[in-house]
C-alpha cells in the first residue's frame, strides 16, 4: 500500500461542509414541503434555516470553485471527450464494482492526484457539481424571493415550474445522500475513503501488490 | 316615585317642542330663499303632489320636486334650466316631450350632469357600473341611481349612514356593519369608512380585480408591507397572491381563484357573449381542461394567475380587527388547507364582472398544473402528487443500492467460494 495526498485542505473543508449542508437542506427541505404532515421544527424557523445553509452552501461551493478554477485538479471534473475511452473504462469499473472487488480482483482505476475519479464516479460528479448544484442554488435563490426574481421566474414558466424544478433535483440528492456513503466504503478498504477525506490521504494498492502493469 | 318626571322637566320639555316649531318653519323660508324667482315658477307646478308624466312604456314618471326639498340640496344653487336647458319657460306647457322609460331619461340625463361634474363622470365611465350599463344591464347605475338631483346633500355619500351604495348593496351593506371600518376608531378621532373610501366614489372597479381594493388598503395603511416582512417570509409574493381579507377575515372560507389573464398584460381576458370558456351547465373544471385551455391556438398569450381570497362578497367586507388577523403559516401552508379544496377558474364577462367556473378540488396538486398554472404554488398545500412518489423511489433506490450491492457481494462471494471448493475437491 502506498499513500497519495489527493485531498487539499480546501476540497475537504468544502466536502464536509457541503455534505453537513446537504443534509441539513435535506430535512429542512422536508420540513418545508410536508408541513402539515410533519412538524418537527416550525414552519417559519425552517425556511429561515434553509434559506441561510443555501446561501451558506452557495459561499461554499465559491470556495470549491475558486480552488478548482486555480488548481490543476480541475482535469477531474472535466469530461472525457473519448466517448470510447470513456465508456470502456466505465464499463470496466461497472464489471468491477459487480463482481471484480469481490472476487478479490485489483481496482481498474488508479488514483493518481491529478486522476482521482474513475470514469463512473466522474460523470456522476460532473454532473452533480457542474450542472445539478448550480441550478439548484439558482432555482433556490429564485425562490427565496419569487417577487424580487419575479422577471427570470416568469421567463421560466412561473413559481410551480422553478419549485417543481428544485424539487426534482432535491429528490434526485435524497438519493445521492443516502447512497453516497455508502460508495465512500468501496475504496481499497472500507474506511480508507472516509481517513482520506479527512487527511488527505488515500491509501491505494502498489502496482507491485496487484500484478499491475502499468 | 323613582323614574317619573318631574313638573319642571316636562314644562320646559313643552317650551323646546314650541320653540323648535316656531323656529322650524323660518329656517325652510330661509332656505327658500336661494330659490330664483324663475325656479319658483318652476316649483309652483312642480312641488304640487301627485303630479306625473305618462312614458311611451305607459310607466308614469314622478315630476315632483318638492321646494323644500330641493331648496336644501347641493343643486339649490343652480337654475332649473341649468339642466333641464331643453325646456322653454314660454312653451313647456304647450310642448309635450316623448320619454321612452325613465330607465332611458336617467341614461340621457348623465350628459347633463357631465356638464358640471365632467371629473366624476370621466371617472364613472371607466367603471363597473358605466359597463353594466354599456352591456345593457337594466340595474346598470347611472348618476341618478345614488344621487336624487333635486335632494342631493353636499357630503352625504361620504357618511356611512347615507352612502347610496346600500340601496342596491344591501346584503353587503348589512355584513360591513360588522366590519372593524364601519366603527368609530377607538379614540372616536375617525368616522366609520363609507364604501367610496375603498371602492372609489365613481371609478368603482370590478370588485375581485387586485390591485383595486388592495391598492385601497395600501393607500391607508401605509408601510403595511414593511410590517408585514417583519414576520412574513416573501411578504410581497404573499401580497400579490393572497387578497388582504383572506387573513383579514379569519372566520371566512378560502378559496383559490384561477384568473385568465393576458400573460404580458397582465390583464383580464374577457368571455365573448354567448361563448363560454367551459361547457355550461358541465362537470367541473379538471386538469386537463385548464392544461388545454392554455394551449389552444388563440390562448397562445394567456396565462393563469392564482389568487387565493374570501368566498364571497359579503364575507369580504366582514373585516377583524388586526389582533383577530390569520397569523399562523399552517392555516394555508397545510396539505388539507380548506382554500386549496375550493377552486374556482374565472374569466371577465362582457360586462367586467367575472365568470366563475368551478373545477376539481385536486386541479393544484396534478402534474399537468405545471404547464397550466405556473404562476401559482403555495408550499405544502398544492403538492403534486407524482413528485411525492418520486420522492418515494428516491429514497428506497437510495436504500435499495447499498443493500442490492451487499446482497450481490455474498452472492458473487458464495459462487466463488463454490467453484473453488469444487476445484479443490479430488475427481
Amino acid at each position: 500500500m502506498k499513500r497519495i495526498y489527493v485531498h487539499p485542505l480546501p476540497v475537504r473543508i468544502w466536502h464536509w461542509l457541503n455534505a453537513t449542508g446537504f443534509v441539513a437542506m435535506i430535512l429542512t427541505g422536508i420540513q418545508i414541503r410536508y408541513v402539515g404532515m410533519l412538524d418537527v421544527i416550525p414552519f417559519r424557523a425552517a425556511v429561515q434555516l434553509h434559506n441561510w445553509i443555501g446561501f451558506a452552501l452557495i459561499a461554499n461551493y465559491a470556495l470549491w470553485l475558486g480552488f478548482y478554477a486555480t488548481s490543476p485538479q480541475i482535469r477531474c471534473y472535466l469530461p472525457d471527450l473519448n466517448l470510447r475511452r470513456f465508456f470502456s473504462g466505465s464499463l470496466r469499473q461497472m464489471r468491477y464494482y459487480c463482481y471484480g472487488m469481490f472476487a478479490g480482483d485489483p481496482n481498474p482505476h488508479r488514483i493518481s492526484a491529478r486522476n482521482k475519479f474513475n470514469p463512473m464516479q466522474a460523470s456522476l460528479y460532473q454532473l452533480v457539481m457542474v450542472v445539478l448544484v448550480p441550478v439548484q442554488a439558482y432555482t433556490g435563490v429564485l425562490l427565496w424571493d419569487v417577487q424580487r426574481f419575479s422577471a427570470q421566474v416568469n421567463f421560466f414558466g412561473g413559481v410551480r415550474v422553478v419549485d417543481t424544478v428544485h424539487v426534482l433535483i432535491f429528490i434526485f440528492f435524497v438519493a445521492y445522500i443516502l447512497v453516497h456513503p455508502y460508495l465512500g466504503t468501496l475504496g481499497a478498504s472500507r474506511t480508507g475513503q472516509y481517513k482520506a477525506m479527512i487527511t488527505g490521504y488515500e491509501e491505494v494498492e502498489d502496482a507491485a501488490e496487484t500484478g499491475d502493469r502499468q | 316615585m323613582r323614574g317619573e318626571i318631574s313638573p319642571v322637566v316636562r314644562r320646559l320639555a313643552l317650551v323646546a317642542v314650541v320653540a323648535l316649531a316656531c323656529i322650524l318653519p323660518v329656517c325652510r323660508t330661509a332656505a327658500q330663499a336661494q330659490v330664483s324667482d324663475a325656479d319658483k315658477r318652476c316649483l309652483g307646478c312642480h312641488s304640487r303632489p301627485g303630479l306625473f308624466k305618462r312614458l311611451e312604456s305607459s310607466d308614469h314618471m314622478s315630476m315632483v320636486v318638492p321646494a323644500d326639498v330641493f331648496a336644501k340640496s347641493a343643486h339649490a344653487a343652480n337654475a332649473c334650466t341649468d339642466c333641464h336647458s331643453d325646456v322653454n319657460a314660454n312653451t313647456h306647457l304647450q310642448t309635450r316631450k316623448s320619454i321612452k322609460s325613465t330607465r332611458d331619461y336617467s341614461i340621457v340625463q348623465v350628459q347633463v350632469c357631465q356638464k358640471c361634474h365632467e371629473k366624476e363622470s370621466g371617472a364613472w365611465q371607466h367603471s363597473i357600473h358605466a359597463a353594466l350599463v354599456d352591456a345593457g344591464n337594466a340595474d346598470g347605475p347611472v348618476c341618478t341611481s345614488c344621487h336624487a338631483a333635486h335632494a342631493e346633500i353636499k357630503g352625504a355619500p361620504d357618511l356611512l349612514e347615507t352612502v347610496p351604495c346600500k340601496s342596491c348593496h344591501d346584503t353587503i351593506f348589512a355584513a360591513y356593519a360588522g366590519s372593524v371600518h364601519a366603527q368609530p376608531s377607538a379614540d372616536g378621532k375617525t368616522a366609520p369608512l363609507p364604501c367610496s373610501a375603498c371602492h372609489n366614489a365613481h371609478d368603482v372597479s370590478v370588485a375581485s380585480s387586485p390591485a383595486g381594493p388592495k391598492n385601497a388598503c395600501i393607500a391607508c395603511h401605509d408601510g403595511v408591507l414593511q410590517t408585514h416582512q417583519a414576520w412574513l417570509p416573501d411578504a410581497a409574493l404573499h401580497f400579490e397572491v393572497v387578497s388582504c381579507p383572506a387573513c383579514h377575515v379569519p372566520a371566512a372560507p378560502r378559496r383559490v381563484d384561477l384568473q385568465l389573464v393576458d400573460s404580458g398584460a397582465r390583464t383580464r381576458l374577457a368571455e365573448k357573449a354567448g361563448v363560454p370558456t367551459f361547457q355550461t351547465p358541465g362537470p367541473s373544471v379538471d386538469a386537463i381542461a385548464l392544461y388545454n385551455l392554455l394551449w389552444q391556438s388563440d390562448k397562445r398569450h394567456a396565462a393563469l394567475r392564482g389568487r387565493l381570497e374570501v368566498g364571497t362578497a359579503e364575507q369580504i367586507h366582514q373585516l377583524a380587527p388586526k389582533s383577530q388577523a390569520i397569523h399562523d403559516c399552517h392555516t394555508c401552508h397545510n396539505p388539507d388547507a380548506d382554500a386549496f379544496r375550493s377552486v374556482t377558474v374565472s374569466v371577465a364577462g362582457p360586462d367586467g364582472l367575472p365568470i366563475r367556473y368551478a373545477t376539481d378540488q385536486d386541479v393544484l396538486r396534478s402534474v399537468m398544473s405545471i404547464g397550466s398554472i405556473g404562476g401559482f404554488y403555495a408550499i405544502g398545500a398544492t403538492r403534486i402528487g407524482l413528485l411525492d412518489v418520486l420522492l418515494i423511489l428516491a429514497v428506497l433506490v437510495g436504500i435499495g443500492v447499498p443493500a442490492a450491492h451487499l446482497l450481490l457481494g455474498a452472492i458473487v462471494k458464495r459462487h466463488l467460494r463454490a467453484r473453488d471448493a469444487a476445484r479443490r475437491r479430488p475427481e
